[in-house]
């Protein structure tokens, strides 16, 4: 019977422009969200991404357009008549009840007796391993206690979609990648559709089966991570993921065949490049800094001066002062030794591992 | 919890702490705990000839116990007192929850136009019932126009209803404003959350907002039962021989019957039994955990749809808020029409149009006199409140002197104690010590019931701070005295304010505790008091007119001021 592919959110033309703004914080959007999945919506703050969350809870109606929840239409159906959970950036624990009681909530609510709101909000705590604090009030727990509470509360009434907003962005860095960890794990074990909305583009990509950019109020590029990261669509997205260079490019046409001018450099670029300017963008790990014994592996290459080293760990942040302007690039930590600033060095390159887009964009 | 754990004192200096508590100590030796106990020593004394004979006896107590008429006089009393409150409550719950979660512009304003009619005088306001009830009053004539009755009932005025509706009248600013910020400080995705969870918006309001804000709901009850439980005034004014109250029968004591020490032990058993009334309320609103955070409650940004049950819902919702206003407002408004009005009798229909009362507001002399009283003793109340207060809130919330939080309530013991029996305890204080009669009695006597409410304005905002805010001004090489005066002052100082504001306020228009200490140069409220039951000219009227006026720009003034800089 479970159909793999059916739609379980879908927003239709949904817009959003609040009373006194002077921008939309969502412009008409399509958006169709499928069973089981993970999905990320990402994006600077003030992009709308939150508003697009509001709006599938029901703590906003929209301007125009529709939202649909399991093919229903729920436009202007209040929050507590629609089958979606969601977990706040700042938890919301009910701050007068207990852990058990605020996780049992949504099952009174529901009028389910007693008896078995105390044994599934138990489960529910277990899941997150948050069992044994069951009688502690909200204000007797971490910051990361909080949390699994209010996930917890988001699952006890299994609901179809779960929001969650920002629910990370409190939290420090290791607990942060525990949480992943754990709700990952969850959202596989139980299999409900997630939203993830963040501005964190690491949590986005590493979670999510679809990601959704959102920027100004549009969805500027909805695809997989590894289709984000390594194809990004246009020129915003290459800055937006990950630490690109942009390089403005003359673009030569002769025929079919067009070729890309850098400097001294001549390389082919996609037959579908208009003639004039163009830009290419390179992920600073796809260039390779060349010095001393190691000689560059890349066809293409330029010199330049080191100006700054970052160290990540496993590997160098190099930035590099060229003809070109400044140049990211990236060496093992283990050559940190001979990159120091001031040391002259070659910059390798392969157009093929870029992206090209037109001046326009 | 030890807040600002940099204040003031050197840490490890014991001695230096207790001196640091001096102050306090004084305080409440002088202001709490000497009027309390001879309260209860004068009442085990003897009376002869309206003279206290230092000679112990139970009669008292036994002469009270003895009498049916105590008893049906305090029950009376305690359920009259106790319903007003509830009726207060129930008529200002839902105008400020309206106020402060439905409105976004004007919360202000519809905060303010609840606390204007304070600074209208008391009597003024329960004197103009009178007009509404009485038999030629409005209510009879509009009830009698549009059939309801024959002919003008009496049943209105003099009454237990009378003083039950006047008393619920003076109450509603007190429960509005606690109430007010009690909700306001629910954030708001608690209730999102509470929707999300499926809760509809009863199931929201039974589970979250309810439990949250009643607290402040009950704090707002019982100050209003105190209001109602000390005051000898209104009823005296509108109750008649019906709506006789505890109150009067003490105060008289102190009066006409001239038997201090039976009123003592009536007014003792009176501040028992609130007590016991005070700590079941307490006990029975408690609400467990702690709001966290500073998230603004904020009334919610969202524009959701609304169907025709909602639609109804949010008119009705309304209406709540907006009806109460016209409760409030009719009887200052009456104020304002009979200053105007040609006849010296305040009685419909009115006469004609006339501005001698105004011409004679600024030929009267003694009312002068009165109403510049009255802001001397406002400025000085002030001065010694907010000088004692601000620094008795620093010590306790430094937190290393022992029993802060009991020396906290002890402090505040004053504003839990009923008006009338208050004024006996500061009456026998001042006699004790030969404090003289008039301006500087009612400075302390009012100052013992400020002082505590700007504490506990500042010692809230104190806790609330950062404590490294402090430390951090030191880290500067900010010196005690300069961190207090550049990073302490500037953030209480809106706290401060607020707490002058409000005791300002009960200082101006006080009159049930003033009445014990005034001699013969009289407050205005007292003045006002006497021109009622000798002689009453509607030049009061004027004055009253006057004062709401300027209240009333001085408001938009400060909005129109605020909402620029905003």
């Amino acid at each position: 019977m479970k159909q793999d592919s059916d739609v379980v959110v879908a927003l239709d033309g949904a817009s959003k422009h609040y009373p006194g703004a002077a921008q939309p914080a969502l412009r008409p959007t399509t958006l169709a969200i499928e069973r089981g999945e993970f999905f990320s919506v990402l994006g600077p703050s003030g992009s709308g991404k939150t508003t697009t969350l509001r709006l599938i809870a029901g703590f906003e109606s929209p301007d125009s357009g529709r939202i649909l929840l399991d093919g229903r239409d729920v436009t202007s159906e209040p929050p507590y008549r629609r089958n979606v959970s969601t977990v706040f950036q700042s938890y919301a624990l009910f701050p007068h009840m207990t852990v058990a009681a605020n996780v049992g909530f949504p099952l009174l609510m529901a009028k389910v007796p007693a008896g078995d709101i105390a044994s599934r909000a138990a489960q529910a705590l277990e899941l997150v391993e948050m069992g044994s604090y069951a009688q502690r009030y909200p204000h007797q727990l971490s910051g990361g206690q909080r949390q699994r509470v209010a996930l917890a509360r988001a699952l006890v009434g299994k609901p179809a979609v779960l929001l969650l907003d920002e629910p990370l962005g409190a939290l420090d860095l290791r607990l942060r990648q525990q949480m992943q960890h754990v709700l990952v794990r969850l959202q596989r074990e139980l299999g409900i559709t997630f939203i993830y909305v963040t501005h964190d583009q690491s949590e986005a990509l590493s979670m999510s089966n679809r990601v959704a950019i959102i920027d100004d109020g549009v969805i500027r590029q909805l695809d997989t991570p590894r289709n984000i990261y390594f194809t990004p669509k246009d020129e915003f997205i290459a800055r937006f993921i990950g630490k690109s260079n942009i390089f403005d490019l003359a673009v030569e046409g002769n025929g079919a065949t067009r070729t890309g001018v850098l400097g001294p450099l001549r390389f082919p670029v996609p037959p579908d490049m208009a003639p004039g300017r163009g830009r290419l963008s390179l992920r600073f790990e796809s260039i390779e800094i060349a010095n001393g014994t190691h000689r560059p592996t890349k066809p293409l290459s330029f010199e330049g001066t080191i100006s700054d080293v970052l160290f990540l760990g496993s590997v160098v942040e190099v930035k590099v002062m060229t003809r070109a302007g400044e140049v990211l690039a990236h060496a093992p930590a283990t050559r940190a030794a001979t990159l120091v600033p001031g040391t002259n060095v070659i910059l390798g390159f392969d157009p093929a591992e870029g992206s090209f887009f037109g001046a326009g964009a | 919890m030890t807040v600002l754990a940099g204040v003031p004192v050197a840490s490890g200096v014991a001695g230096q702490a207790r001196f640091f508590g001096l102050p306090i100590y004084i305080w409440l030796a002088l202001l709490v705990l000497l009027p309390n106990i001879l309260l209860i020593v004068v009442s085990f004394m003897k009376s002869s000839g309206g003279i206290v004979q230092i000679d112990p006896t139970l009669a008292n107590y036994s002469r009270l116990a003895g009498s049916k008429a105590f008893w049906v006089l305090i029950l009376r009393t305690i359920s009259t007192a106790a319903a007003a409150a509830l009726l207060a409550t129930i008529i200002a719950f839902p105008m400020a929850y309206y106020a402060s979660r439905k409105l976004r512009n004007g919360r202000l304003i519809a905060l303010f136009l609840v606390v204007i009619p304070l600074w209208i005088s008391l009597l003024m306001r329960v004197f103009a019932w009178k007009i509404i009830l009485g038999e030629n009053g409005l209510l009879n004539s509009f009830l009698v126009s549009i059939g309801v009755l024959d002919q003008p009932s009496p049943a209105f005025l003099y009454t237990s209803f009378s003083v039950l509706l006047a008393f619920a009248y003076v109450s509603i600013p007190f429960v509005f404003v606690t109430t007010y910020s009690a909700l306001e400080r629910i954030p708001h995705n608690l209730i999102e959350a509470a929707e999300d969870s499926g809760a509809n918006p009863w199931a929201t309001f039974r589970h979250v907002i309810w439990p949250l804000a009643r607290p402040g709901a009950a704090i707002g009850f019982v100050l209003a039962f105190l209001l109602c439980i000390g005051d000898y005034i209104t009823p005296s004014m509108v109750g008649g021989l019906e709506g006789t109250m505890l109150g009067m029968v003490i105060a008289s004591q102190f009066g006409l019957a001239g038997n201090w020490p039976y009123g003592a032990a009536l007014a003792f058993v009176m501040m028992i039994a609130v007590s016991f009334i005070l700590a079941a309320i307490v006990l029975l609103s408690r609400t467990p955990g702690v709001l966290m955070g500073e998230d603004d409650g904020g009334a919610p940004k969202s524009s959701r749809r609304q169907n025709a049950i909602a639609r109804i819902r949010s008119a009705a919702a309304f209406a709540a808020f907006c009806l109460p206003y016209v409760f409030l407002y009719l009887p200052l408004l009456l104020i304002v029409i009979f200053s105007f009005n040609a006849s010296p009798l305040q009685t419909f229909p009115l006469t004609g149009f006339t501005l001698d009362w105004y011409r004679d507001l600024l030929g009267n002399v003694p009312l002068r006199a009165a109403l510049l009283r009255s802001l001397e003793v406002g400025v000085l109340v002030l001065i010694v409140s907010i000088a004692c207060g601000t620094l008795f809130a620093i010590i306790l919330a430094h937190g290393k002197l022992k029993g802060s939080r009991a020396i906290e309530l002890l402090l505040a013991v004053p504003i839990a104690i009923p008006g009338v029996v208050l004024g006996i305890t500061m009456v026998l204080a001042c006699q004790l010590l030969r404090v003289p009669v008039g301006l500087p009695r009612i400075v302390i006597g009012h100052s013992s019931f400020v002082m505590p409410v700007i504490m506990m304005i500042v010692l809230a905002r104190l806790r609330r701070l950062d404590p490294s805010l402090i430390e951090a001004a030191m880290d500067c090489g900010a010196d005690r005295l300069r961190a207090f005066a550049y990073v302490l002052l500037p953030l209480i100082r809106g706290s401060i304010i607020g707490g002058a504001l409000l005791g300002f306020t009960l200082s101006i228009d006080e009159v049930v505790i003033t009445l014990f200490l005034t001699g013969v140069e009289p407050t205005l409220p007292v003045w006002v008091w006497n021109q009622m039951r000798f002689g009453f000219t509607p030049v009061v009227n004027t004055v009253f007119t006057a004062i709401g006026a300027v209240t009333l720009i001085a408001v938009i003034l400060a909005q129109r001021f605020l909402g620029a800089r905003a």
